[in-house]
């Protein structure tokens, strides 16, 4: 036995070997670095399981490597060392970095084209296609986990504050007439709350108000995009945030998920969330919910238009050193998550929305939005509509950085330090240095 | 000082060093000499595009209204840390010089925090500040004090304070202590049969001696204040709400890993240097002082 | 010992002072570490009714086995199990201090008891280092640490760490303390340097090894900024990372009660080395300072 072993073992190293059992080891790796934990990193594993299940050419390694930006730089540093992972989960801020380095990437379109296998980006839902394709059509990235934001609403709260849940605010106005009725009958402790403050009062509020974010169409146009959300409409959404905080109608939560806490340990009444929380909100919310739409000024637009996606889509890197081998593993292995039921699956398990038509219609076919009333409420507002050149996404170099810089600006206002406008005018001014900054960075490369 | 006897192999001294000086090179001189080069880049973050812009960097660092109130910021908990680790520190040590019993079993337990990781200490604080449940906080909301880290930025700033000084106590103990038993306690006597008042023999005679020590601590607490604590900060508040908690190495760190943002922070680490090279300067010339002292 | 009770008498009373300060410095001290062990044996719908209580709850068996052996995998925060994560820091803790003091004791030997071409400059080299922290290289390390392709390894998260001019620096003080005439007398017995260095130089040194190691072991068990940098695999999370994580808990409810027991089995080896090793901890201090 042992000297059969040790055969075999210099028969490998030697590359001699022709075994069956020893071509299970031949498989091309593909890796792929994820940034999304709970259960959403838990069913992408599953998938990967899956994938290398069903063939025997390649094998998928899924890793997570920190939340996005952590990871991103991690990737970045990889690519420079010439060995960047096959594939990147990247969050929607980092897209417009992402189509400014179009040198780093192979668009998704193009990976699926050489390796011979179908692929649609019609399939996918309007305001997905939209942000991650060129003007030309071609897919950058895959949309995978594709979210929005909606409003969350405490039933119980409501019904203790004399609202009735069955017929949740629409408007601005009747939000915080609700706020107000919830903190003046001491139903909770705070009116409502939001998560990811830039995402949901900046950029979801602008598309479904069809206010631009930037000159050169949301920066589709260009890198020289000019910032400019700084106007009366804006500040008046933040001015709205300051006076409600005042008697606790509204409850700044901080920037990133943390709001969510707020809402299911039954502090707040109204929680304005990504719908990629459902599942979450579900989970923990010791009360019945419901879902409504993102509340709009109808003294700005009478009809509000389609919000934007959030969440992260899926890029492929380029580097000298991959083969065709590889890149038609990583078509294979992203072909094999494109499957509507692998959406439906993940849409399910998850809260985050269907990336294809074929996947919504599945969901509607099975009746699941009839037994889960309220999963299809962000899926209608993100396709309702004509999207215009403001709610089609946006595209600008470090929008992680000026998203933060929105937060602080924000953060001062509702501590008092200055005016709503003056937030907004001073987020703009340094949110235009950072995008001349990238705009002189990239130049030479373009 | 030089040894006189010495062996006088050639080549095995070489090998001695070598894992010591391979590592230096590798992971401290490569990384700070391209941190130098990179400081006068304008690259974007692939690097498909570098340009050489020389000072352009370090002048838009300086000039930003942001970086200068960072700067101004990271004074203010510098200072803020260093007091609240040093003052009750020399108490506490006052304390403990004068009693006879106990006084290992006293440092033991002050020396304690010392031993936590600084994220573990915010990690502790934080849970006793938390708004709605925490057993500070609570007290303070009877009070009618609005108390919320999360919102207000001083409320934040005090917590980053507290948690990175209450680590550093037991150190500054521990120096006093033993500045102050290395004080002739005839001196004392003799002061305290002149009729001087304990107050007053401490002004006078204590503190004055002690004065190398203090100073010794002052700037190994400020060195901690700068670099030791941003895992209290990255832990606790990611360095806001606003800016209010983001100190210089945060900044550093936010700008070059998360933004990307390269040649600017490469120039902020090249500040940062600078800084570290100041205090390492000040803190050895002193240490060669006392050693005539 | 003409009066033996008075001074007794005036000196307790005189001692009462001291006594109820230092009391109250140690309660101070004592304060978050208590709050946060009760913490720790309390169900999280206890810790929440605020004022939380002060006294122990009984679920400390469950609370510490569930963070040991499921880590953050019970709930929303997806860390290893703290047994993993303990595990990383042990290595690189022990590591980081072994390898320290390895090759400083050697680094130091070869300036002090050798003549040779560059002596100094090596010695320059090492000891300015100190004036290089992580902090102010971090994105040219993260680049060559990928370069290396020592990103989530053990040697990553370790050898860059090992260069210390701190030990280097003592172990340089301490060996010019040893006596001439020590050398001597070994070179009269024929002991080359090497021999010399197994049987005189580190013996001597047993001591200042001792004081380094519990000093080193902090720092080791303590870092932040590195293995935040270069473990960002989960598999590679020291407990001290992996804590704050589960702080940050992606929008659910923190569970306050797993990051309590995970706090305590973060600061309890750190806390142990240095109560148990406090002679040789108080000379590390002293002798490294810093």
């Amino acid at each position: 036995m042992p000297t059969r072993r040790l055969l075999l073992a210099a028969a490998a190293i030697a590359g001699l070997a022709t075994a069956p059992a020893l071509a299970q080891q031949a498989r091309t790796p593909i890796t792929m670095w994820i940034g999304v934990t709970g259960p959403a990193q838990e069913e992408i594993m599953r998938y990967a399981q899956e994938f290398n299940a069903s063939q025997t050419q390649f094998e998928a390694k899924v890793e997570f490597r920190g939340q996005y930006p952590e990871q991103r730089a991690a990737a970045f540093a990889a690519f420079r060392a010439g060995n960047p992972p096959h594939i990147m989960q990247m969050f929607d801020a980092g897209t417009g970095d992402m189509f400014a380095l179009p040198r780093a990437t192979i668009p998704v379109s193009e990976v699926m084209q050489r390796a011979g296998v179908q692929f649609d980006p019609a399939a996918y839902i309007g305001p997905a296609r939209g942000y991650y394709s060129r003007p030309d059509g071609t897919m950058n990235s895959l949309p995978f986990n594709v979210s929005t934001a909606v409003m969350f609403i405490n039933n119980d709260i409501f019904t203790r504050a004399g609202l009735d849940p069955s017929k949740p605010p629409r408007t601005w106005p009747e939000v915080i007439a609700a706020a107000n009725q919830i903190r003046e009958r001491n139903a909770a402790e705070c009116g409502f709350t939001t998560t990811w403050l830039a995402w949901t009062m900046l950029e979801q509020y602008s598309a479904l108000h069809d206010l631009p974010l930037s000159t050169e169409a949301n920066g589709r146009g260009g890198l020289n995009a000019v910032l400019n959300f700084n106007d009366a409409p804006r500040a008046r959404m933040v001015q709205t945030l300051v006076d409600a905080s005042r008697n606790k109608a509204f409850q700044y939560g901080g920037r990133s998920n943390d709001a969510n806490a707020l809402f299911v340990a039954g502090t707040c009444g109204m929680l304005i969330q990504s719908s990629g929380g459902h599942a979450a909100i579900a989970r923990d919310l010791k009360a019945s919910f419901s879902v409504a739409p993102m509340p709009f000024w109808p003294d700005v637009i009478a009809e509000p238009k389609n919000s934007i996606v959030g969440g992260a889509s899926l890029w492929v890197f380029n580097a000298p050193n991959r083969s065709a081998e590889e890149l038609r593993g990583v078509a294979q292995f992203l072909s094999f998550l494109a499957r509507p039921e692998v959406y439906v699956r993940f849409a399910k398990a998850t809260g985050f929305l269907p990336a294809t038509n074929a996947a919504f219609q599945a969901m509607q076919a099975e009746g699941f939005f009839q037994q889960n009333a309220g999963r299809d409420v962000p899926i209608l507002q993100l396709t309702r509509g004509t999207p215009t050149a403001n709610s089609s996404g946006y595209r600008f170099g470090r929008w992680t950085e000026i998203r933060d810089m929105y937060h602080e600006e924000v953060e001062r206002a509702l501590q008092g330090q200055q005016t709503a406008q003056a937030a907004l005018d001073n987020a703009v001014r340094r949110g235009n240095d950072a995008l001349r900054q990238f705009e002189r960075s990239v130049g030479a490369s373009n | 000082m030089e040894r006189k006897v010495v062996y006088p192999q050639k080549v095995l001294p070489y090998l001695l060093l070598a894992p010591q000086i391979a590592i230096t090179l590798v992971f401290f001189f490569w990384p700070a000499g391209q941190a130098i080069w990179m400081s006068t880049l304008l690259q974007d973050p692939l690097g498909f595009s570098v340009q050489f812009v020389g000072l352009e960097n370090f002048e838009a660092v300086l000039k930003d209204t942001a970086y200068v109130a960072t700067l101004q910021r990271t004074f203010l908990f510098s200072f803020g840390v260093t007091a609240l680790a040093m003052i009750p520190a020399l108490l506490l040590a006052v304390m403990v010089d004068r009693v006879v019993r106990g006084a290992t079993a006293y440092r033991t337990v002050l020396v304690v925090p010392y031993a936590i990781a600084p994220a573990v200490a915010g990690a502790l604080w934080l849970f006793l500040f938390q708004p709605s449940i925490g057993t500070i906080a609570y007290p303070l909301r009877l009070l009618g004090i609005d108390w919320n880290p999360r919102i207000d930025g001083t409320d934040a700033m005090i917590v980053v304070v507290i948690a990175s000084a209450w680590k550093q106590i037991g150190y500054n103990f521990l120096f006093f202590l033993a500045g102050l038993q290395s004080i002739p306690k005839s001196l004392l006597e003799a002061a305290a049969i002149d009729g001087a008042s304990e107050v007053r023999r401490f002004w006078t005679i204590v503190f004055p001696l002690l004065s190398p020590t203090t100073f010794f601590l002052l700037v190994i607490n400020i060195t901690y204040a700068f670099f030791d604590t941003f895992g209290v900060i990255h832990a606790v508040t990611q360095g806001g709400p606003g800016k209010s908690t983001e100190v210089l190495i945060y900044k550093a760190w936010y700008d070059g890993l998360i933004a990307q943002d390269l040649g600017r922070s490469s120039a902020q680490a090249v500040i940062l240097m600078i800084i570290v090279i100041g205090l390492t300067v000040i803190q050895f010339r002193y240490v060669e002082r006392r050693v005539h002292y | 010992m003409t009066s033996p009770v008075l001074p007794a008498l005036k000196s307790s009373r005189r001692d009462l002072i001291p006594h109820l300060v230092i009391a109250i410095g140690i309660a101070i001290t004592a304060f978050p570490l208590w709050v946060a062990f009760v913490a720790s044996t309390l169900s999280n719908p206890e810790i929440a009714q605020a004022p939380m209580p002060l006294l122990p709850g009984d679920r400390a068996i469950d609370n510490y086995g569930e963070a040991l052996m499921q880590g953050g995998r019970s709930g929303r925060i997806l860390t290893p199990p703290v047994w993993e994560m303990m595990l990383n820091s042990t290595v690189m803790a022990l590591t980081i201090a072994l390898g320290k003091i390895v090759i400083s004791i050697l680094s130091a030997y070869a300036v002090v008891f050798f003549r040779f071409p560059f002596r100094m400059a090596f010695f320059w080299m090492i000891f300015i280092t100190l004036m290089l922290p992580v902090e102010v290289r971090i994105v040219p390390t993260i680049q060559v640490i990928t370069n290396l392709n020592l990103m989530n390894t053990y040697a990553g998260l370790t050898i860059p760490l090992i260069a210390s001019a701190t030990a280097t620096l003592l172990f340089r003080q301490f060996f010019m303390t040893i006596p001439d005439e020590l050398v001597e007398a070994a070179k009269i017995d024929g002991a080359g340097p090497l021999k010399f260095f197994r049987d005189m130089v580190l013996p001597l040194s047993v001591t200042n090894i001792a004081a380094l190691f519990v000093i080193l072991f902090l720092y080791g068990w303590n870092q932040y900024l590195w293995p935040l940098l270069i473990g960002t695999d989960a598999r590679m999370q020291t407990i001290v990372i992996g804590m704050s994580k589960m702080i940050d808990s992606a929008g659910g409810p923190t569970d306050w009660n797993m990051v309590m027991a995970t706090a305590m089995l973060a600061l309890l080896p750190p806390v142990l080395v240095v109560v148990l090793m406090q002679r040789w901890f108080v000379k590390g201090l002293v002798e490294t300072e810093k």
